[in-house]
């Protein structure tokens, strides 16, 4: 019977070379004998060794698994914080928080993954030469192995030179160049314009599937754009076709009110109206993309005149956090009573990366937000009287809504100023005039006597004493824009005799008409002119007055027929409006100016699908003569100017004046890499299920971008979902597309992912590998076993 | 007092009204617009059932009005939408936002508050409740909160919208186009519609609004005649007999109800693996063989009436996978049936197969089962490769989980027994064990129940094994030229690999270990667990990339 070994001899083998090595590490260090030749002689073959014997174990390859295995699971669905897993809420992940700030892609290529993966390589390599000969029925395990070794230096590879990022490419430009004048462009976007000459142009229509109706062309699909022409003189428009520049025709307007535009072959004999004036639709190409999860700074210096002088210059920025804020000062930001406002430091220093850099001195990011956005407040202060006030209303006790009122806009207070307004007065008369109006009056003239109407809204007809006219008001409606005028307007019906009637009695009293069926608006039409009537609106019947007095607010009403009041009000107490509703002044400020500042969104707020796209960073700079700081909001693609800015994404550069007095025009958004070439969208298509395109994505069974390779003007790439195309060293995949919505027809831009993927087929062949040895080992191995035990078993019967 | 009275009066309507609908809604008779009837839909077209089937469910969840049919309903709420009005027709699936609705809503009311009570048991509630203010700032209030109530606050608000008529009307797009062309757009009935039609559509809704039945039923008759009829025999208008077909896959359910018959098969096959009662055992297995052959026909049925094979949705995926297992169960069975082995492949196939069913039965919502087209990504070839074998691996995953708790159990008896169970597992693992396990007639000292179980686990990870690996290679290899890259950390991703991971350390740790049965059980166990994770909160609580499988 086999003796089972002792336990101390039955511990892995890395023990029995352990133990003299740290004897050995002991009596060097207790002689002083480190660094000396038999420190060498001895300790290195020791801890080669026993290091060896470790990497032989299968338990520490078990380690290293559950170790990636715990690894793994705290990187991709973070750790739970609560028993209630399904809730979103319950996960936070670890490599999201402060210090780390890791993409998954960053915490799976950290040092501690790395090293993990490399010990389990080294791990697997030793235990199979080690302990598995290389034999039929070791082949499998082998195999495994390998293909996982293999699998894991294709990784190395692709992983090392990966280069991801997108490219958004507009379907087309709109190049317009006037006789003797510099050529101006934009790019292909509903209502998009620009600037050239005395004549503005704006792009008032696309079609992406244009049927044409000419010659041999006829019944052809191309991509129209309408672009409207504005000059001193004359307007008209231009209708351009994507690759048919010979049917460029201009749409002007006629006399007839039947058909207000006409083709201007038919109306001045000829395709244009200005033969002079070049428009043409021309490839929106590109040569750069943006990279996935980088961050950069694009800067370029503008003249006195805000003209940029050279194209945006980018300058890297390298460790940006990505999911929490940074902020030291509470005060550069507006406070929401759900932020906590605990200051987290930031001083990331970005580096000019070119000569051409308008600034020689380093940004410093000073803040970081991940989900703000820039809003302009009223302050007090300033020298500028713009009476601004803040009024709380309350319905109960559940519905609040916050009211702000200007005295001298009204248009920019958020109430309807028809019912509740801000007046500044600067005397008692003023204020009891301003009483005395707050109530509407109606007045009729019969047979040259005046008569003061009661306006109350009931349904019967009150008789105008004896005159045998009767009326009741239906409506009043206050502040109306009429082509341009602001009206208001009492609608009364009348009643003499049999007959009823409804007469629109305006304030402007040349404006009066009776309703009559049948009839057109213009000019003043009467059922009866015997009686004439006047109306004259009152105020809004809650104004709020303030100017006769510092600090004295008084709160005028006229909201039951016939009864006013008039309050002075206290700050933050409330003034029952009616019986449900109430009335609180929160501040007035006489003196106003706007401030601008980020509004940082309280985390469960937040749309986690928005990811960095609502970012933004504060950015300082010192110079000898002084210091700056700014707040740029985060871009998705660093737009030239306003006129390559397609929909759904913006665009809005933050200009600073430096200390030393020069302009620049800041931009916070991506890096940029080169494409290796230029490519250009020549067609966008959509393939449909049954039914067709209906502008829903459930009836979308592909989308596909024609792309052109402007380098070699034959090669076209059909790229779509499932298909990507390779050009140079870059595959393109299809990405994102410009759906369909009300404001337009959509499909005038794509966007394509853009990688390379260097080391997938062997990546691809380790796992081939891999698979081919679990089938042989697990399945060919047992056959094998089985057959040669029954050839001993033969061979013993025989 | 006028309170008191209102409310009987409220009362005896509502009682009379019900009595009347419940009469009229048996009288009329759906069944030609359900066979013969078909309605355009988000790029497919679907029977007139299945449409209202899957129309219903934005209102009321999986909740039915009064126990009337969708059919029904739906036509009943777009004729006549003032019987609908204060009525509890909205389903909120959410039940903290169930709470919080009923602290705000006004239930001065008894009546009211009863409804409450009912409301917060069954989720449905009226649309005037909800667009009481009250409730609407406390909805709008919360919705701030954008990753717990944003996406349950818009389910309210899209389920009010959809009980408008006129969102109903537009959705009953009826009309084919006359030109029979694939890409041309179906239509309501409009003005243009053949005068016919445009009549008998006429005098359905007079008569559904005067509760004529025998007129409604002669007029849906003749409009399921003369609607399939304007596409000209067309290809793009569905033979009656696939729509009939579709209808009634939807009416009974899915099908779903097929798990009971795997309950009856597990009750046998277990007392026949335990005790070794041989005719229940065949009895067993016949029962199981029906219900695979039944759930087999179920997912042919649905890849018939879909048009595609059925693995595009959490439901297919889910109810494919236990016919997988279901087949996988039997070809084992077949190969074991002469072993000890006996029973345990199809009970474990079985459990799966009841499990899964169940879960698609219990969870429409989530699960849902409702046909659509495939989003553009999933067209390629790699989504019938890549799909199901993940999906057979992970069903394998889950029927090497029985075999593996039955071990436990096995293990817990023997230990309360104090009896020692350390060499029971299978000499040789895996599928060598199959050829090891010594046939039930042929007396064996050295095979125990906790060999054949260990020995059954071990032929289901090893197999698990490589397909889940193959798989992921496969998801790799479609992510590569889908995505434009092979492996992108997505938590789907990462995940099946450490389902991967748990079964790399199961064969290595069982290389080690004395008790192998043991680990072994106990790894497989963790591994059902982590493909669980994966496949439930994943999939359901951690977005990605995956979000549709």
């Amino acid at each position: 019977m086999k003796r089972s070994a002792h336990p101390v001899f039955r511990l892995p083998g890395s023990l029995l070379w352990l133990l003299p090595l740290v004897v050995a590490l002991i009596l060097f260090i207790r002689f002083d004998g480190v660094g000396s030749l038999w420190w060498y002689i001895t300790i290195v073959p020791l801890t080669a060794l026993t290091l060896i014997d470790l990497f032989t174990t299968v338990w520490l390859g078990i380690t290293i698994l559950s170790s990636l295995f715990i690894y793994s699971s705290i990187g991709s669905s973070g750790v739970p914080v609560s028993i209630f897993i399904w809730e979103p809420t319950a996960w936070v992940n670890l490599r999201e928080m402060r210090g780390l700030e890791m993409t998954e892609f960053e915490w799976f290529h950290w040092w501690p993954f790395k090293w993990l993966i490399a010990m389990l390589c080294l791990n697997m390599t030793i235990v199979t030469l080690r302990r598995i000969p290389l034999t039929l029925l070791t082949l499998g395990v082998w195999s495994i192995h390998t293909g996982v070794i293999v699998l894991v230096l294709g990784c190395l590879v692709y992983f090392s030179q990966k280069v991801e990022g997108d490219v958004l490419i507009s379907r087309r430009r709109v190049v317009i160049q006037e006789p003797s004048a510099q050529p101006v462009s934009m790019v292909v976007t509903p209502g998009n314009t620009i600037q050239a000459g005395d004549r503005t142009y704006t792009i008032t229509g696309i079609n992406p599937n244009w049927e044409l109706m000419s010659g041999d062309d006829k019944g052809k699909q191309a991509y129209t754009v309408t672009v409207s022409v504005d000059g001193i003189e004359e307007s008209f428009m231009r209708q351009l076709i994507a690759g048919y520049p010979e049917y460029t025709e201009d749409i002007v307007q006629t006399d007839d009110p039947k058909q207000p535009m006409a083709r201007a072959k038919n109306i001045v004999g000829r395709a244009l109206l200005d033969e002079e004036l070049d428009m043409r639709l021309v490839y929106d190409a590109k040569d750069e993309f943006l990279l996935t999860q980088s961050g950069a700074f694009y800067l370029r210096e503008l003249s006195a005149s805000g003209t940029p002088q050279t194209k945006w210059i980018e300058r890297p920025i390298h460790n940006l956090p990505r999911f929490n804020d940074y902020i030291d000062d509470y005060d550069d930001v507006w406070i929401s009573r759900s932020v906590t406002q605990e200051p987290h430091t930031l001083s990331l220093a970005v580096s000019p990366a070119t000569t051409e850099d308008p600034i020689e001195q380093d940004l410093v990011v000073t803040s970081y937000l991940r989900y703000a956005f820039l809003q302009p407040k009223l302050m007090g202060g300033g020298d500028t009287l713009s009476p601004t006030a803040w009024i709380t209303l309350r319905k109960g006790n559940a519905v609040e809504q916050s009211v702000q009122l200007f005295a001298f806009d009204k248009a920019s207070s958020n109430a309807d100023t028809s019912l509740m307004t801000f007046k500044w007065v600067k005397t008692d008369e003023e204020l009891n005039a301003l009483q005395n109006s707050l109530t509407p009056k109606l007045f009729a003239v019969v047979g040259e006597k005046e008569y003061a109407l009661t306006i109350a809204n009931t349904p019967d007809f009150h008789p105008i004493e004896d005159t045998g006219y009767s009326y009741k008001v239906i409506a009043m409606q206050n502040d109306l824009n009429i082509s341009g005028t602001m009206v208001s307007l009492a609608q009364v019906e009348l009643q003499h005799g049999d007959e009823t009637w409804v007469r629109w009695v305006f304030d402007n009293q040349a404006m009066n008409r009776d309703v009559i069926e049948g009839e057109t608006h213009e000019g003043a039409t009467f059922v009866d002119e015997n009686i004439t009537m006047t109306y004259t609106p009152g105020g809004a019947p809650i104004t709020l007055v303030g100017g006769v007095e510092d600090g004295k607010y008084t709160l005028l009403t006229a909201l039951k027929e016939g009864e006013q009041t008039s309050t002075t009000l206290e700050f933050g107490v409330p003034i029952q409006l009616t019986k449900e509703v109430s009335f609180t002044l929160e501040r007035v400020e006489p003196y106003t100016i706007s401030e601008t500042k980020p509004t940082i969104v309280p985390i469960y707020q937040r749309d986690p699908s928005a990811l960095n796209t609502l970012s933004m960073v504060r950015v300082a700079l010192a110079m000898e003569e002084g210091s700056i700081s700014a707040w740029l909001p985060y871009h998705h693609y660093p737009f030239e100017s306003g006129n390559e800015v397609v929909r759904r994404f913006q665009y809005r550069p933050t200009i600073v004046q430096l200390p030393d007095g020069r302009l620049v025009e800041m931009m916070f958004s991506r890096r940029k890499a080169p494409l290796g070439s230029s490519i250009a969208l020549d067609s966008f298509e959509v393939d449909a299920h049954l039914g067709g395109f209906t502008g829903r994505t459930p009836s979308i069974l592909n989308w596909r971008s024609l792309i052109r390779t402007l380098d070699e003007p034959n090669v076209m790439l059909a790229v779509s979902v499932n298909d990507p195309k390779q050009y140079g060293d870059l595959w393109f995949f299809q990405s994102q597309w410009d759906p369909p919505d009300s404001a337009s027809p959509g499909l005038n831009y794509t966007v394509l992912g853009v990688g390379n993927r260097r080391g997938v087929f062997q990546m691809l062949f380790g796992s081939c590998l891999a698979v081919s040895g679990m089938i042989w080992a697990f399945y060919v191995k047992p056959m094998i076993k089985r057959k040669r035990q029954q050839a001993v078993y033969t061979g013993v019967a025989s | 007092m006028k309170k008191g009275i209102a409310l009987i009066l409220f009362l005896l309507s509502s009682a009379t009204s019900f009595a009347q609908s419940t009469e009229f809604e048996d009288s009329v008779d759906m069944s030609p617009w359900s066979n013969r009837v078909a309605v355009f839909t988000d790029g497919r077209v679907k029977s007139f059932e299945t449409f209202a089937r899957s129309y219903m469910p934005y209102i009321m969840g999986s909740r039915k009005y009064q126990s009337q049919e969708a059919t029904f309903t739906y036509f009943d709420m777009l004729i006549r939408p003032e019987r609908y009005v204060g009525k509890d027709i909205i389903f909120v699936k959410h039940k903290g936002l169930r709470a919080a609705i009923i602290a705000e809503a006004d239930t001065s009311n008894p009546e009211v508050q009863a409804r409450m009570d009912t409301f917060m048991s069954r989720g449905l509630v009226s649309r005037e409740i909800l667009q009481e203010e009250a409730v609407r700032s406390l909805l709008n209030r919360l919705r701030q909160d954008v990753r717990r109530f944003a996406t349950p606050i818009e389910q309210i608000e899209g389920a009010i919208s959809a009980t408008n008529p006129q969102m109903m009307w537009n959705a009953l797009q009826l009309i084919p186009p006359d030109s029979g062309l694939f890409l041309q757009p179906w239509n309501i009935i409009g003005p243009n519609t053949n005068s016919e039609i445009l009549l008998a559509w006429e005098k359905l809704i007079v008569a559904w609004q005067n509760e004529d039945a025998t007129t409604v039923n002669s007029q849906l008759e003749m409009l399921s005649v003369l609607l399939p009829a304007l596409a000209n025999n067309s290809e793009i208008y569905p033979p009656s007999s696939k729509l009939k077909m579709e209808s009634f896959y939807f009416r009974m359910g899915n099908f779903t109800i097929i798990w009971l018959v795997y309950l009856v098969s597990i009750v046998l096959l277990l007392m026949a693996f335990i005790y070794r009662f041989k005719r229940v055992g065949r009895l067993g297995i016949a029962i199981f063989v029906f219900a695979v052959l039944l759930n087999t026909i179920t997912v042919l049925w649905r890849w018939y009436v879909s048009g595609r094979y059925p693995n595009t949705n959490m439901f297919e995926a889910v109810t494919t996978a236990a016919c997988m297992g279901g087949l996988f169960g039997i070809l084992m069975e077949y190969f074991v049936r002469k072993t000890s082995m006996k029973y345990v492949f199809s009970l474990g196939a079985a459990m799966a197969g009841m499990v899964a069913l169940l879960a698609v039965r219990l969870y429409p919502l989530e699960l849902n089962p409702h046909i659509s087209n495939k989003m553009p990504v999933l067209h390629d070839v790699w989504l019938y490769i890549h799909v199901n074998f993940v999906i057979f691996s992970y069903c394998l995953i889950f029927v090497a989980a029985v075999s593996a708790s039955i071990y436990l159990i096995r293990r817990f008896i023997l230990k309360l027994n104090h009896k020692d169970g350390t060499n029971d597992y299978a000499r040789a693992g895996g599928v060598a064990s199959l050829v090891e396990v010594r046939s039930e007639n042929k007396p064996s000292q050295s095979i125990n129940m906790g060999a054949v179980l260990d020995g059954a686990t071990m032929v289901l990870v090893e197999l698990a094994f490589i397909l889940l690996w193959t798989g992921i290679s496969m998801g790799a290899i479609w992510a590569d030229h889908s995505w434009g890259r092979p492996w992108g950390w997505d938590p789907k991703e990462v995940f099946a690999l450490n389902t991967f991971l748990i079964f790399v350390i199961l064969i290595h740790t069982r290389m080690k270990v004395k008790d192998k049965g043991l680990w072994t059980a106990c790894l497989a166990l963790i591994g059902c667990v982590v493909m669980l994770f994966n496949w439930i909160i994943i999939n359901f609580t951690i977005s990605g990339l995956h979000s549709y499988a």
